[in-house]
């Protein structure tokens, strides 16, 4: 009999608790270890004795000072609905900090430009069932926080995903789940059924107009399919993994850590969790973790080794797995890996999901060859219902063009675009760019114009405000008058080409844009259009000293025309740019630590200058990436007078430090192991990135690295005696 | 999603107490005190692990209830919302204390009824408060007030795994304490 290794103490701990299911092996092991089994017992009769564990009890003195203390009417605040711990403010602060956030959320909709940080007015959603059940009704309550003021109704949105929805959100459809009614009390309640086969839901909660949104700090609420045991299905963990992708990676990692430990029997739970470990924790770290997935690849091979076929979605990851453990000194996970490729060969049959992209994959490797005959097997799964196929119509639009059928093209290029017409209008730019569809694509862009105008809120993600997706349209309008300007002027039509090239420099901000058109203007015989496009490129602080120089000489201004123009052309900048700011105060005064382990203020850091705040995390690929511009970053910020302040959720330590020391030694980091700042700002991604003006207001949130110097830059020309764009809250 | 709403002796149920309670009806107060102080005040002491501010947090938790009862809705449970409340009126106070050495109980308790032996009874009582104030918080909080991990974390300010994490530690030095047998 083969003698099972005891159960680790943790383990144990976590099945008495009830908190995972014991896997076959560990139930095995239990039916023959007395010692493991008396752990669990100990476990179980300890929750018992708490619950009826004695203590103190009150006397009728307590009850006197609580009468005497009514009586005089006394004011106690307790932390009744969010933790206290978020608020930097004392607990007596709390009443009047929600008055003024529900004064703020009521100004908020007078002035769409305000906005606050939803750190300390994050409500409270509650659902009737933590299981997301296809076809149940479930229940659900609202406990608003102050942010949505006197509104009667409130409406919950929501992106269903099924078993086989894609990775990251943006091909995702978003909707409203319920409208919420406010009850007798403060609560808004209301339900929604769940539809046929969604095993994940992500929710966010908005008034009516789409102007005042609570995504709980952008983080979402989110419930899943449950197995019998309360525990998460499969699918549902996958889909978490999914949702959480797209910017919460520590939340993603943990749902790819239980997925591991519920399903260890399902290679992709393995070969996913290796993968996501090296993006999220970086190589050092991930490799310390190499051992256990050696341990895993190897049972793995031997429990599905003996079988005479095994599925594509068991070969396929595990080939892949095998070959990512194995290295020079481990060549054995080669040939594990070698032996599973042909496997997957072998046993390719099977009617999945998995086995059909398989498939797909082999009819795109031919189709320079056979162009034709790859696109019937696109054709054929588009109809089979694969359009999830996250690459289907991607790759079907490029083969298509490929095969020169004319009709597939414009097909493909609509199917794309219905992905999300925001992030694959690329397709319509392509064919407003090729003569022979020149017609077709321009027709495309003018229609994706027209549904810019009308509220899209099915492609609008959870997070955004109406006003905040607004923002983000003007700078997608610009490029697609950009495609539409430069089509016409290759057509020929001058007039209307100069035209559309002019809107497309009126609207957002972008300065390589801004310059392409120039050069097209310029092209085109329109001089001075061209010399206002290259002014607002050379106004911007991200345009090199040189190209600036050389935008001017092509201009041919004098000297003084030019410092006329882009002293306007500045203006223009501030305009702009400042038509996309907020004006929020942080609440509380948020502490951090050093290097060393003293405490600073964040106050303190940013008083009397702009200020760029960024939060970052060695253990975050993205992340990490982006730490290693912050050197230059804050370089180019000083010379306008501007602080970084990068900030850490780590203690200080000599791990991080020599992090930081390998990227600069003198980067300004600090830490905020007690989450105040990252509270205090509403966030729990990274990297992140917000801008303070001198007096510590929020001006720029959630904004990202290529728009952050010519963001700060701008701020810092505002007059700062003047009050802010929009009520500060 | 309606729960069952207990019907006690006096006729009232929490719900409708915790309706008048949210006037300032001090008998309606009165009332909830009497049914509910001890719970309040043995999850306030676990916490806090000294009479005194036990006693100090279970006034507050009483006086303060009817601003407080403005966020609980009548068709929840009210005995574990206000378990809640307590805990985090507990946290706020722990918070505020200085660290202390805990491995004492503090005096004796009057009255309260034994399900065990007076022996077994101080040993799991004094295991526990010999516990470091953040295993023993963490305990509390899971095992006692009914808090998940996610919920104690983000009471808490800490990870959900460092919860996890914690409360096993407790389980750990709990057994060393007790032995196999406690």
């Amino acid at each position: 009999m083969i003698r099972l290794p005891h159960i680790s103490e943790r383990r144990l701990y976590m099945i008495a608790c009830r908190e995972v299911t014991p896997g076959r092996l560990a139930r095995y092991h239990l039916l023959s270890c007395p010692r493991c089994r008396e752990v669990i017992r100990f476990v179980r009769d300890l929750d018992a004795r708490l619950q009826t564990l004695d203590g103190p009890v009150p006397n009728e003195a307590m009850a006197d000072g609580i009468r005497k203390r009514l009586r005089e009417r006394e004011a106690v605040i307790l932390p009744a609905t969010a933790p206290e711990r978020r608020h930097a403010a004392p607990a007596r602060a709390i009443a009047s900090v929600a008055a003024l956030l529900a004064i703020a959320a009521a100004l908020s909709l007078l002035y769409p430009r305000a906005s606050v940080i939803a750190s300390s007015s994050a409500g409270e959603l509650q659902f009737s069932s933590a299981n997301l059940q296809s076809g149940a009704t479930i229940g659900i309550r609202y406990l608003d926080a102050g942010r949505f003021g006197a509104e009667s109704t409130i409406v919950l949105r929501v992106r269903w995903r099924t078993a086989n929805s894609e990775s990251y959100n943006f091909a995702l459809r978003q909707a409203t789940a319920a409208t919420l009614t406010r009850g007798r009390r403060a609560a808004f309640e209301g339900s929604f059924v769940v539809p046929d086969s969604a095993v994940y839901a992500s929710f966010a909660i908005e008034n009516a107009a789409g102007t005042v949104v609570d995504s709980r700090n952008r983080e979402l609420w989110a419930i899943m399919s449950l197995r019998k045991d309360g525990a998460p299905t499969y699918q549902a963990l996958t889909q978490a993994y999914h949702d959480l992708i797209d910017g919460r990676q520590e939340r993603a990692l943990q749902a790819l850590r239980e997925r591991a430990e519920l399903y260890p029997d399902l290679p992709k739970s393995g070969r996913e969790l290796l993968f996501f470990e090296r993006q999220m924790l970086g190589d050092d770290h991930a490799d310390s973790t190499i051992p256990w997935h050696r341990t895993n690849v190897l049972r793995l091979h031997r429990l599905y080794s003996v079988r005479s076929w095994v599925p594509v979605e068991v070969s396929n990851p595990l080939r892949f797995y095998a070959g990512a453990v194995g290295d020079s000194a481990h060549p054995e996970f080669r040939e594990i890996s070698r032996y599973w490729t042909g496997r997957l060969a072998d046993d390719s049959g099977g009617a999945g999901l998995e086995a059909r992209i398989q498939r797909l994959f082999a009819a795109t490797d031919s189709a320079f060859d056979y162009p034709a005959r790859a696109l019937r097997a696109y054709e054929a799964a588009w109809s089979r219902g694969d359009s999830i196929i996250p690459f289907l119509a991607n790759n079907a639009f490029a083969i298509a063009r490929t095969a020169g059928d004319f009709e597939a093209v414009l097909r493909w290029a609509d199917r794309l675009a219905d992905r999300n017409r925001r992030e694959y209008s690329w397709g319509y730019i392509q064919l407003a760019e090729d003569p022979l569809y020149r017609d077709a694509g321009l027709d495309r862009l003018r229609r994706l114009l027209g549904w810019l105008d009308e509220r899209n809120d099915d492609y609008r993600p959870l997070e955004n405000t109406v006003s905040l997706q607004a923002r983000a349209d003007s700078g997608f309008r610009s490029l697609i008058f950009a495609a539409i300007g430069k089509a016409l002027y290759e057509k020929g039509a001058l007039s209307a080409a100069l035209d559309t090239l002019q809107r497309a420099t009126q609207l957002g901000w972008d300065a390589s844009l801004f310059r392409r058109v120039g050069e097209l203007l310029l092209q085109a015989g329109d001089t001075s259009a061209a010399a206002e496009a290259f002014l607002l490129t050379a106004v911007d602080p991200s345009t090199p000293v040189e190209v600036a120089d050389s935008l001017r000489a092509r201009t041919r201004m004098s000297a003084a025309e030019w410092r006329r123009g882009t002293a306007e052309a500045s203006d223009e900048m501030s305009r702009r740019i400042m038509a996309g700011s907020v004006a929020t105060r942080l609440p509380g005064i948020p502490r951090l630590a050093t290097q060393d382990d003293r405490t600073v203020s964040l106050e303190s850091l940013a008083a009397g200058a702009v200020t760029v705040v960024t939060f970052w995390s060695r253990h975050c690929g993205p992340s990490r990436l982006q730490f290693n511009e912050l050197p230059r970053l804050s370089a180019e910020l000083a010379r306008h007078g501007i602080r970084l302040v990068a900030i850490t959720a780590e203690k200080p330590g000599p791990e991080v430090a020599r992090f930081v020391t390998e990227v600069d030694q003198g980067l300004p980091v600090y830490f905020d192991a007690r989450r105040e700042a990252a509270t205090a700002f509403g966030t729990s991604r990274t990297p992140d990135y917000f801008i303070l003006d001198r007096e510590g207001v929020v001006r720029f949130e959630y904004t990202t690295l290529p728009r952050l110097l010519t963001q700060a830059v701008v701020l810092t020309l505002q007059d700062p005696s003047a009050s802010p764009t929009g009520r500060v809250n | 999603m309606h729960m069952t709403a207990l019907r006690q002796p006096s006729g009232f149920t929490d719900a409708d107490l915790a309706a008048l309670a949210r006037t300032g009806d001090p008998a309606a107060i009165d009332l909830l005190f009497a049914r509910h102080a001890t719970s309040v005040l043995r999850i306030a002491y676990r916490l806090l692990n000294s009479l005194e501010d036990a006693e100090d947090v279970t006034q507050e938790v009483f006086v303060g209830l009817p601003r407080a009862l403005r966020h609980y809705s009548e068709r929840g449970r009210f005995d574990p919302w206000l378990r809640r409340l307590a805990a985090r009126a507990a946290l706020a106070r722990l918070r505020q204390m200085k660290r202390r050495r805990e491995s004492q109980l503090e005096g004796d308790f009057a009255g309260g009824t034994t399900t065990s032996s007076v022996v077994e009874r101080l040993t799991l009582e004094q295991a526990i408060s010999s516990l470091p104030v953040d295993l023993r918080t963490v305990l509390v909080l899971r095992k006692v007030v009914g808090y998940t991990h996610a919920e104690i974390a983000s009471l808490l300010g800490i990870r959900r795994g460092t919860s996890e994490v914690r409360l096993h530690r407790a389980i750990r030095a709990l057994r060393a304490v007790l032995g196999e047998d406690g």
